[in-house]
Formats: structure tokens, sequence, C-alpha cells
């Protein structure tokens, strides 16, 4: 892994969140799997709000998919919302059928992602969030395979 | 009249046979400990493939509860939305090979309106028009009800869901998964005004919730901003106790104003309320009490029927009555319909 693979940046507010995801929504290259970890309440939920508004939704079809486990927003393109949170092996996250979908047009996006790395595909856009002591909170964004490098890239300032 | 109704929309998987007359003959969650054994203790909890497994030994079972045979029964309902796609299909399939097996008609049922309807078991009329609630893990969801047709999506949530707030708070707390109900005990023995959180939106006109700054609050009172992992060990038993109950008056305080508040914007005087928050004690009681200061009918469905069961499924039958038959091309709809379809 280069430093070039890597991306890191801050928000403050909520808005804040959802406009680094708007930001986000206009670098990734698809087929991708956009995978999210970090601590309860850190707004992973509201970034993937962020994507949605940015590709044509709402925002409002945007709620935890906890207990529903697999939510599809209509946007442009359509984004696949998984939560494993609650999931206890890799086989019941495989089960779910999400392999069939991730070579397809859509953008896939997993909370928890880290639980099950392994089964994730090259191309993956890794987003991690940390809260800071100031409340703020920091993003990490790792791009694996040729897609996630490039959109890695394409956030980069440099 | 008798149906089979069936229901996979997510991690149970139930059936059920009503008569018209009889009521309720025979229901089965495969939750229940008798399947647990039958498979030696190991149900997984989610996959379609536990479906598929468990849903023939659950329509059996529930025959035999009802002392009725296949050729007995007068139409298939089945939970068609919402829910993961897989898992419907699970249902999809099997009511459909036993609609034209037998040549009987089938039903489909939205699962989110069923949830509502267990209330008709616990009144003699019809409970429409009413105003109907769903508080559960995955929803929490406000609806104009009409009829038994026509359900108006007033408002819900906007991030998280009142019972997996519950969840993670108690994760929060070192309480072990699925912490609703174990947080809840906690709570009762904890002060629920030592701690002042957020009731957000309560204050605004619009109906809607939003549990995800709440949780937060409480996770800033745990543990403070830039902790990684959020443990409750430093607290002492009566603090845990405390914010327990704190964070339990909080979400009881949203989801009660906001329920007056629906119903008083329709003005229609009955609220009926389902999904697994509603066999919650303090909930239950705090909307009870404020629907009876607001003159409106509280009906809340039997804490059996609260969580995920295919009872309330006996909301086919008003489908069947009604003539609303579906063709064997019926397909499942996993995602949410947020309007009236």
């Amino acid at each position: 892994m280069s430093k070039q693979d890597t991306w890191l940046t801050t928000t403050a507010t909520p808005e804040e969140t959802e406009r680094l995801a708007c930001v986000v929504a206009c670098s990734l290259r698809l087929p991708l799997v956009l995978g999210l970890s970090g601590t309860l309440g850190a707004g992973k939920t509201c970034f993937v709000r962020g994507l949605a508004k940015a590709w044509g939704g709402t925002g409002e079809e945007v709620t935890s998919p906890t207990f529903t486990l697999w939510q599809t927003y209509e946007t442009s393109p359509a984004i696949h919302h998984l939560d494993v949170y609650r999931l206890l092996s890799e086989d019941e996250f495989l089960e779910l059928g999400v392999e069939d979908c991730m070579d397809g047009p859509d953008l896939i996006v997993v909370e928890w992602a880290d639980k099950y790395a392994s089964v994730f595909p090259d191309d993956t856009l890794w987003v991690d969030v940390q809260i800071e002591e100031s409340g703020e909170r920091v993003w990490r964004f790792r791009g694996g395979g040729e897609n996630g490098r490039m959109s890695v890239m394409a956030l980069r300032p440099d | 009249m008798l149906i089979l109704t069936l229901e996979s929309t997510c991690d149970e998987t139930a059936a059920a046979i009503i008569d018209e007359q009889r009521g309720v003959l025979g229901s089965t969650v495969a939750s229940q400990e008798e399947l647990h054994q039958k498979f030696n203790g190991v149900v997984p909890e989610i996959a379609a493939r536990a479906h598929l497994e468990r849903i023939l030994p659950v329509i059996h079972e529930t025959l035999a509860k009802a002392n009725v045979e296949l050729k007995d029964l007068s139409a298939i309902g089945v939970a068609t939305t919402p829910g993961l796609a897989g898992s419907l299909l699970v249902g999809l399939v099997a009511a459909k090979t036993l609609s034209w097996l037998l040549n009987l008609p089938l039903i489909a049922i939205n699962h989110l309106h069923a949830h509502v309807y267990a209330c008709q078991f616990a009144r003699e009329e019809t409970i429409f028009p009413c105003v109907g609630f769903i508080v559960s893990g995955g929803h929490s969801h406000l609806y104009e009800c009409r009829d038994p047709f026509s359900f108006e999506y007033m408002g819900g949530t906007i991030d998280d869901a009142a019972g997996e707030c519950f969840d993670k708070v108690a994760s929060m707390l070192d309480l072990p998964y699925p912490g609703g109900p174990a947080l809840s005990q906690l709570a009762k023995t904890g002060n629920p005004k030592a701690y002042r959180f957020p009731r957000p939106l309560l204050k605004e006109t619009r109906i809607a919730f939003s549990f995800s700054g709440l949780k937060t609050a409480v996770r800033y009172m745990i543990a403070g901003p830039g902790q990684k992992e959020v443990t409750a060990s430093h607290l002492s038993p009566g603090e845990r106790a405390d914010i327990a109950a704190s964070f339990e008056a909080a979400v009881a305080d949203c989801l009660v104003g906001k329920a007056i508040q629906a119903v008083k914007r329709t003005g229609v005087p009955r609220l009926c309320v389902g999904g697994g928050v509603a066999s919650n004690t303090t909930f239950r009681h705090q909307l009870e009490q404020a629907c009876e200061s607001h003159n409106i009918e509280c009906l809340i469905a039997a804490p059996e029927l609260c969580t995920d069961n295919a009872v309330m499924g006996a909301i086919a039958l008003e489908r069947l009555r009604a003539g609303h038959v579906e063709s064997l091309d019926l397909d499942v709809r996993p995602g949410l319909v947020r309007h009236s379809q």
C-alpha cells in the first residue's frame, strides 16, 4: 500500500459529513464496494445519506439498515446499503446474496465492513471514521484494487 | 373460511391458521423452543437458507396444532413486503406452490400493515379508521389507516429505528445483544430524571423521529468523545441504571409525543400500536396514560403479537373478502414503500 492509496480528512458536523459524502460520490469509480467502519454513532449512516443525495435521492430514503440488513435506494446509480452489525458469521453475510451484486453497476455500501473484510472484493474503498476528543470526525479512505485506488486518487487534492 | 398465513420477511419463519369465525387455530414462530430441538438447537438466525429449512416444518406444525388438513383451507396469505429479498422469496414460493396445488386464492400481505392489524385481536369492532404505529428494531412508522387497504405514510424515523437505538445503547452499557429487553430491565432500578438526554424533533410539527443524535448523546455521557471503544465498566451499577432509565424515558417521550401529534392531525381518535418495542412496559404505560388524557382509544398488540408472527397476517382475510386476490405472477417487494399504493 502506497501513500497515494489513502486520504484523510475531518468533519465537524453532520452537515459537513453529508457534504464530504457528496464529494466522495463524485470521485467513485464503479464497480466498487464501499466498506464503512468506525465507532457507533460516528456518522456512517449520515455519510450514506450524503451519497444518496449526491445521486439524486432525497436523503429521506436512507435509514439505518442494522435490522433490515439490506436496503436499496433507487438513486442513479442505485445504492445497496447493508449493515453486518448483527450478523454472526461470514456465511450469514454471503448468504444475503451480496456477491451477485458486487460486479454490477450499483454501489454497494456495507456498514461494519471490517468484521468480514476477508470476503470483500479487491475493488473496495475502505472508509473508517473515528470520533476525536474534540467531537470532530476523522475519515480515513483507503483504496483497494484498481477502482478503489482510482477513487482515492480522485479524492486527494494533490 | 380458513386461511393459512406465512411470514418470512426477516429473522422469523412463521405460519398461522386463522378461521374467520373462530379466530386463531394454530400459530408457530420458528424461534420457538420445540423447533430449536428439532434442529438440535441450531437455528441460524437470518439466512434465507434457514427459512428454507424451517418453512415446511413450521407449516406442518401449524396444521397439526390447528388440527387442520391442507384440503380444509380456503386461501393462502403470504407477507411479500418489506423484507429481505431472499427471505421473502422462501415464503412466497411456498405460498404459490400451495395455492397452485390446492387451487386456492393467493393473498399478498404487507408486513407493516399486518403489525398494525395485530391490534384487531384486541377489539370486537373494526379498528379502522385509526392511526397505525409500528415501533420495532427496523421500523418506527406512523400511518393514517382509513381501512384495511389504505395506509398513508405520515412519517417515521429519519435515521435509526427506536428498537435499534435500544440495542446499541445496551451494547454501550455492556449488556448482551440483543440488549433492548436487558436495558429495560436495568432501567427499572434507575432514575429516569438523573440525566437530561435530548428529545430530538419532539417540539417540531413534522411527523418524524431521529434517534441517532440521542444515541451519540448517551455515548458521550458514558465515554466522552475520542474513545474508540465504549465501555461502561468505569460506571457504578447505579449510574448505569440511571443512564438506562433516562435514555428509555427520552425514547418514550419522543414516541409518545409524536404518536399523539399524529393522531391529533388526522382527527381519528384511535391509535393502534405494534412491533417489538410495543412490548416495552414503560412505553406501553406512558402511551396509555397520554392517550387517556387526550381522549384517544389506545390499542396495543398483545406482547406475543408485537414481535414478528403470522397471526397478524389475518389482515389477508380482509383482502380475501374484498376480492384482492393475486395471480401466480406475484413478486416480492423487498424495499419499504413509504406511500400507500
